[in-house]
């Protein structure tokens, strides 16, 4: 394993993961607690990071943000690995059948509307929410996983392996079930961890323009949001949001980087 | 090619139609009576009924979706409910900010990545290669909204080189208004610059291991004529399909950076129009976009046509 | 430098190790100009190693000493920049895979002239017409072959014509050919290797031909050198090394490569089934179902693939893949199936199989009819059963062996239990060769040898009757693959098995098989008891074939 990309990364992750897990039972502050006279403070003792222009600790906010951030990034992965995985390994078993073409030609078209156009023609329905951002992502997630899906399955299906459990007379579900799938775990894991990273910084891109989670839910693409106007008065405010995002999706990128190397047996044989 | 080409624009024929279908669906049909969505909880029965009138609502759906299509067809977008004036005029002196901003953003990317790109896969494992690739990883992770906001306080608030924000009409000329485009553009490009730069280097490094590439060396190019030779046009298959799909994100990351500059763009229409329950307006923005990430589609599809002779012959 | 006038190339002491593991280990021999050196070896020997030792174009990480000697230069102290310059023009190379040593986005004509404008000062109009003239030399006259041709509008054997050209556009003294026919068709091969001898006899070339092919060495090379395991263990010139090798591993070699024809008792019994007649030896079949009941009887089999559209609107094409083949193979019987790559043997195994829909004709095995995959029976697929060709490809990598074997279980009409299934799975490992304990290893612990033999486990723990040897021992080096023939012949004998051996290589079926059709095209072109097809070949494809084949003839 490339350790100098997978501690660090890890690292960077467990920092976050664990402050979002704390912010269920503890924050420094209360993040509805509004304290005007307070407001806009830079670091201190109190307030590790400052507060922000409703004198709210800006700490308390990133801890309960990174839990929207997280969670609606991992729910969008889940979603586009539920339906994308299932609808790829179809497609390769049915290789160049109608159900393919149809497969694969639903995808172009999602590939068409990029997440935020997805996330705009739900918000203009239905309204700005966090589920709305969860299943625009996830939607966008869908053909990423079902087109890697598919081309790893096809090549794996005309590997001699697949012929013989033809021959032991395995149908083509049981076979992608059975020897399929478990040849693409590698490849999934490492994608999963480049649309979760993916899936934070869509979030937040979301929540910045409006079209994520809500107030009161702390986000942090709102926080930035906030903090666009008052940016010559106290840049802190977006440093510390800006940077959350940052870390999170870098820490993100090394631990796939590394799983990748680790995982890929072409390159770990070659070590 | 001649049949290739055709089969490609086939295609993109279809996914037009089949995604103006679902646009129309989603933004019309979902929501019950446009007419009443757009008015308000608080609408009277007659002024819904005037409005349904006006808006042609009193037809079928199945009516209204084809008047709808052959309108843009032609070029007719229909009316703008809030504003009462076409749509096409509106979205038309939009569209003349938002296109060429994402086309400067992915000029700049591919500018930028093509060389670093190049470069890191020549210098594999020496320091140039992880000083790039340290660079790269760090711009993946910097959401291009942050980012802005950051140039706007170096460049903008602090050193004053550039305006934080607002757009100089193409009447006042070209490069004052590419001046007023250069900070959105460069926060949209950088980090797409650093997933293509990635891209670039792995592709080439990839190709760099092909029996071909040994041939070449064989016949006695040096380390550097066969990578520029022989690698980089093999390279540049995948690396066009990552041009492509990012100019998608591009055309999505441009509405998020318009809001950060104040860009009278497509994306503060689109925004200002759901705020206004305005679906006309909303509807015929999204078909623009999707319309403008299929024509990208299609001209990458030309490219690799380009690129790869065994495509022009119809063997892959 | 060199005392020897007459020697080209010297390699003296060559030790090469890669990320620290050794490679080389003290490589030695000379080649003397206008001469042709064989590098003989089996996978894993260092032959193709030395090849890039000698270019000096080595993967990264590899630390090399000793020293390489080429008419005056000394290659392992020389410039990177003084390299390039011999390297095409003084030294030529040709690699094994055909398939991908061209850029498949360039033309013939520009891959050919870029080695001429790199190492002559010439304008493109001079450099395009050497390019015309070697490819004609190769056999590439430019009428069918014009320079702006794609690699891929080639055949495997016309695009080792062009890598040649490449090599010898600009008159090299030295050319290696790393396994330069291994990849391609007997007949092909016959041609590209008279093509290098004819240039080096004609331009006094000094060729290295590295091979593992005994035949193939023993009809070109002055000298040959015999490597294993990183070390050179025999040189010499070529006669005497054959006739008398001095190495234990040199005459091991000799010995597995010299496949000789096992006598076997005749098995058929059949009047019809007699050499070269066989036009109504169907028709018979059902009458005299009472004397003669064919295992496997297969008649007027036509398989075809769907084209793509020519144009947009037209109906889509079709290719006929097998057409109208008839053959029976009876218990007990090792019958042959041979032809070059695209005659239509793998189409015949995976419609055998079931794998694939059938256009017409009937399968039938034990007389029970099998058409497509779905209605196969289970009570059919316990009867047939398969080895495929690559030891690597054919098994799940994230299964254990035990699993691996026990997976044709399935077919059976019960579930065995845990006890059963370790049963059989021990049983037919250890009849294979192999170590009841070897079920908990993952495959990529074995060697490909032992592979093979797991997928001959494999193949036989649902006790079939039949199995077919779809090129099931042409990965394997010489050594291996003798070892492995030889447990083809006492599992045929313990258990009163049936073969359908389908191989490309002309030597392994008439060593292991009692009759042999050949295939062209999609159809049989002849068949016949394997002696007699072999000793006097009827068909004018056969005796191509047969003629073609390099024998190991030193007399």
């Amino acid at each position: 394993m490339n350790w100098r990309s997978v501690v660090p990364g890890a690292f960077l992750l467990v920092v976050v993961i664990v402050g979002a897990l704390c912010s269920f039972i503890w924050t420094p502050f209360d993040v509805a607690g509004l304290d005007i006279r307070n407001k806009m403070q830079t670091s201190s003792a109190i307030h590790w990071l400052g507060t922000d222009h409703l004198g709210r600790d800006i700490l308390s906010m990133l801890m309960v943000g990174a839990r929207t951030s997280l969670a609606v990034a991992l729910v969008a992965v889940f979603i586009g690995m539920g339906v994308g995985v299932p609808l790829g390994l179809f497609a390769a078993a049915r290789r160049n059948s109608w159900v393919d073409e149809l497969i694969m030609r639903g995808n172009d078209l999602v590939f068409a509307f990029p997440a935020l156009l997805i996330a705009i023609m739900i918000t203009a329905v239905f309204g700005p929410s966090a589920i709305n951002a969860i299943i625009a992502i996830g939607i966008f997630n869908i053909p990423v996983f079902a087109r890697l899906t598919r081309g790893a399955a096809m090549s794996l299906w005309t590997r001699e392996f697949i012929m013989a459990a033809r021959v032991a007379g395995k149908g083509e579900l049981r076979i992608s079930y059975e020897h399929v799938l478990p040849n693409l775990t590698n490849l999934l894991i490492v994608q999963g961890t480049i649309q979760f990273s993916l899936g934070i910084l869509a979030e937040a891109g979301l929540s910045y323009i409006g079209l994520g989670a809500q107030p009161p839910i702390p986000s942090w693409g709102r926080m930035l949001a906030e903090s666009q106007t008052l940016i010559t008065l106290a840049p802190h405010l977006a440093l510390y949001p800006g940077l959350a995002i940052v870390f999170t999706v870098l820490g993100l990128n090394l631990l796939g980087d590394g799983l990748r190397d680790w995982l890929d047996p072409r390159l770990r044989r070659e070590r | 090619m001649f049949r290739y080409i055709i089969r490609r624009l086939g295609s993109l024929l279809a996914t037009l139609v089949v995604a103006s279908l679902i646009v129309f669906i989603v933004i019309e049909v979902v929501p019950g009576d446009p007419a009443s969505f757009m008015l308000g909880l608080n609408a009277q029965p007659d002024t819904i009924a005037a409005l349904r009138a006006e808006l042609g609502l009193d037809v079928s759906k199945v009516q209204r979706y084809l008047s709808w299509v052959f309108g843009m067809v032609q070029g007719d977008f229909g009316q703008s409910y809030t504003y009462r004036t076409p749509v096409a005029d509106m979205v038309g002196d939009r569209l003349w900010i938002s296109l060429p901003l994402a086309l400067y953003a992915l000029a700049l990317s591919t500018l930028i990545a093509f060389p670093a790109g190049i470069w890191a896969a020549s210098r594999r494992g020496r320091f140039a290669d992880s000083a790039v690739m340290g660079f790269t990883q760090l711009g993946i992770a910097v959401p291009n909204f942050w980012f802005a906001l950051i140039l706007v306080l170096v460049f903008a608030v602090n050193l004053g080189w550039f305006s934080a924000g607002g757009f100089v009409s193409w009447d006042a000329g070209f490069f004052a208004s590419m001046k007023s485009l250069t900070l959105p553009a460069v926060a949209l490009a950088l980090p797409q610059a650093a997933i293509l730069t990635r891209v670039m280097r792995s592709s080439l490094l990839d190709v760099m291991g092909e029996d071909y590439m040994r041939t070449a060396r064989a016949k006695g190019l040096s380390e550097r004529q066969a990578l520029l030779r022989h690698a980089l046009r093999n390279a540049l298959i995948p690396v066009l399909t990552i041009i492509g799909l990012q100019f998608s994100f591009l055309i999505a990351g441009a509405i998020i950076i318009e809001n950060v500059f104040f860009l009278p763009g497509l994306g503060r229409l689109i925004f200002q129009s759901i705020a206004q329950r305005d679906l006309i307006v909303v509807e015929s923005v999204i078909m623009l976009l999707v319309f403008a990430v299929v024509i990208v589609t299609f001209l990458v599809d030309i490219a690799y046509a380009w690129v790869d002779p065994r495509l022009r012959h119809g063997v892959r | 430098m060199s005392d020897n006038t007459e020697s080209l190339l010297r390699l003296e002491g060559v030790n090469l190790a890669i990320h620290g593991k050794p490679i080389l280990n003290d490589v030695s021999f000379e080649l003397k100009a206008g001469q042709t050196l064989g590098i003989i070896g089996e996978s894993g020997s260092g032959k193709s190693m030395t090849a890039l030792a000698i270019m000096q174009l080595l993967p990264r990480g590899s630390t090399v000493s000793g020293s390489i000697h080429f008419a005056g230069h000394a290659l392992h102290e020389l410039a990177e920049s003084a390299l390039c310059e011999l390297r095409g023009s003084d030294i030529g190379m040709v690699f094994q895979e055909p398939m991908t040593a061209l850029n498949p986005v360039k033309t013939i004509g520009d891959q050919v002239s870029e080695s001429v404008r790199l190492h002559r000062r010439v304008s493109r109009r001079e450099a395009d017409l050497i390019t015309l003239k070697t490819l004609e030399r190769v056999g590439l006259p430019n009428e069918q072959f014009p320079l702006s041709r794609y690699p891929h509008e080639l055949s495997g054997g016309q695009r080792q014509r062009v890598v040649i050209a490449i090599a010898v556009a600009c008159k090299p003294r030295l050319l290696i050919a790393d396994e330069p026919t291994t990849a391609l068709d007997v007949t092909t091969q016959a041609g590209i290797l008279a093509l290098l001898k004819e240039l080096q006899a004609q331009e006094q070339l000094g060729l290295i031909l590295i091979t593992h092919d005994l035949a193939v060495v023993s009809s070109m090379a002055d000298d040959i050198v015999v490597m294993n395991k990183g070390g050179v263990v025999e040189q010499g010139e070529l006669l005497q090394v054959f006739k008398a090798p001095a190495d234990d591993y040199t005459r091991m070699l000799f010995a597995a490569s010299a496949l000789t024809q096992v006598k076997r008792k005749p098995i058929i019994r059949d009047a019809n089934a007699n050499a070269n007649a066989n036009a109504n030896a169907n028709a018979n079949i059902n009458t005299q179902a009472d004397i003669v009941h064919p295992l496997l009887s297969v008649s007027d089999l036509v398989c075809e693939y769907v084209l793509p559209r020519k144009r947009l609107f037209s109906s889509p094409g079709s290719f006929r893949a097998i057409d109208k083949v008839s053959f029976e193979v009876h218990a007990g019987e090792s019958m042959g199936l041979v032809g070059e790559s695209g005659c239509g043997k793998s189409t015949l195994t995976r419609a055998l199989l079931g794998l694939m829909s059938l256009h017409s004709g009937t399968i039938t095995l034990a007389g029970e009819s099998v058409t497509a995959m779905r209605q196969v029976s289970s009570s059919a697929r316990q009867l047939m059963q398969v080895v495929f060709q690559d030891p690597y490809g054919s098994f799940n990598p994230r299964h254990k062996v035990g699993r691996l074997v026990s997976e044709p279980l399935h077919v059976l009409d019960y579930k065995p239990g845990r006890a059963e299934v370790l049963r059989r799975v021990t049983d037919v490992l250890s009849s294979v060769g192999m170590r009841p304990d070897d079920c908990d290893k993952y495959i990529h612990e074995f060697s490909g040898g032992q592979r093979q033999r797991i997928a001959i486990a494999r193949s036989l723990i649902v006790g079939p009757k039949i199995v077919i040897l779809d090129e099931a021992v042409s990965a394997l080096d010489v050594s291996v693959r003798a070892q492995v023939l030889e447990l083809l012949d006492t599992l045929a004998e313990e258990q009163g098995l049936a073969y359908l051996f389908i191989s490309h290589d002309l030597s392994v079926v008439q060593r292991v098989t009692d009759r042999v059709m050949v295939m062209r095209d999609g159809q049989i072109v002849e068949r016949g008891y394997t002696a007699d097809v072999f000793a006097d070949p009827q068909h004018a494809y056969t005796q191509a074939l047969i003629s073609a084949a390099p024998v190991l003839n030193l007399d």
